[in-house]
């Protein structure tokens, strides 16, 4: 879950296994600050987005995803069933999605994530992203918002 | 209600964040308006889009790197995570190995001034001058203790042809049977040859003994 996140944060593998790594090294090494007041995940996916924004500050931008990254990722997927004209598609799909997720505006991208990749609810949101609700359902709406605009544009 | 909806309320909507009055406004408007279903549905479509999105499996070295990297950690220093807390966030190896390097630079440079400085006021030197047989104080050592010397001190120094003489003050008890003495070393000074260094009416000798044999030090103090 965290790796996953941190993939779909970052939009590239090299970047998502520093984020995870530093992620787990900050749970262990904070784990004495947890006091319970939010639910484990909540706290570990906060850790996990400051995180990849400190990693994106480092960079001063963040690194583009490429399509052999998104081979990449179709390879680690549990579907393995698929015929090579169904990967080509699906590299397509993917790469769609992960472009543009890059070109959303970070506050954004991670509501979308929260929301539509995690599942996360409202609520938990806001508690990941130490924002109020109403902040954390314009962030969603304009974040999909962008993303249609941007995958219609690409088709 | 205006001629097209929020984009919040549509998001919300598809979320299932409205409230039944509210719900019922959005669906009477959703039927009467295309441009906001059309709206709605690229919503949708992004918001699936996502969702569609696969888990993918972490690495298989993703728990041994961190199990690595924890231990790494745990053999910093003490004094580079108390830094990396003074600084409020974690410093980088290449920062933090130089910056160790000069703090520690200047803490020697640091010592070293404040000694120099402290030998400076002092004007003294220290050194054992060797065993002696000890004489008075030992007899006068278990004398209740006072303000005033208790015992008088007679002391040859072996391989020294010379003999001090002061009093002082003996405390019953002490461990270490300590007595501090004031020896007049004005004429030894001058008949024995000691180093010369200027005028020194007296001097404080601080005798350390044991059961049977005096370990006899000299500090010299330009202090009263």
């Amino acid at each position: 879950m965290v790796f996953n996140l941190a993939w779909r944060l970052s939009g590239n593998r090299a970047d998502a296994e520093d984020i995870a790594q530093e992620t787990f090294v900050r749970v262990f090494r904070h784990l004495g600050r947890f006091k319970g007041q939010s639910s484990l995940k909540t706290w570990i996916f906060r850790i996990t987005i400051n995180c990849a924004n400190s990693r994106f500050r480092q960079q001063s931008r963040r690194r583009k995803g490429r399509i052999d990254d998104s081979e990449a990722e179709l390879e680690r997927t549990a579907d393995t069933r698929r015929t090579p004209e169904g990967k080509a598609v699906a590299v397509d799909l993917v790469d769609a999605v992960r472009t543009a997720l890059d070109r959303l505006p970070p506050h954004y991208r991670e509501a979308v994530l929260l929301r539509d990749f995690e599942d996360m609810t409202y609520e938990e949101i806001a508690a990941v992203l130490g924002v109020r609700l109403g902040t954390v359902r314009s962030r969603i709406a304009r974040g999909r918002d962008r993303l249609r605009a941007i995958l219609e544009e690409r088709s | 209600m205006s001629r097209h909806l929020a984009i919040e309320v549509l998001s919300s909507y598809l979320d299932e964040k409205l409230s039944a009055p509210k719900l019922r406004l959005v669906e009477e408007h959703l039927a009467s308006c295309a441009d906001c279903r059309e709206r709605t549905d690229g919503l949708r479509a992004a918001s699936r889009s996502v969702k569609r999105l696969e888990q993918i499996a972490p690495p298989e070295t993703l728990g041994l790197d961190v199990q690595r990297t924890i231990r790494l950690e745990g053999r910093r220093s003490e004094s580079a995570m108390w830094l990396e807390q003074v600084a409020g966030r974690r410093l980088s190896q290449p920062v933090l190995v130089p910056l160790l390097a000069i703090v520690l630079a200047l803490g020697a440079i640091l010592y070293l001034f404040a000694f120099a400085l402290e030998q400076r006021s002092r004007r003294s030197t220290r050194m054992v001058v060797g065993s002696a047989s000890m004489s008075t104080a030992e007899r006068n050592g278990g004398n209740p203790p006072s303000d005033r010397p208790n015992s008088r001190l007679l002391t040859h120094i072996e391989g020294a042809d010379f003999v001090l003489e002061g009093e002082g003050l003996v405390t019953p008890g002490l461990a270490d049977k300590q007595v501090d003495v004031v020896v007049d070393l004005r004429k030894e000074a001058a008949e024995r040859g000691l180093p010369d260094e200027g005028p020194r009416p007296t001097t404080r000798a601080r005798v350390l003994f044991g059961a049977k044999v005096l370990d006899l030090v000299y500090e010299e103090s330009s202090a009263p």
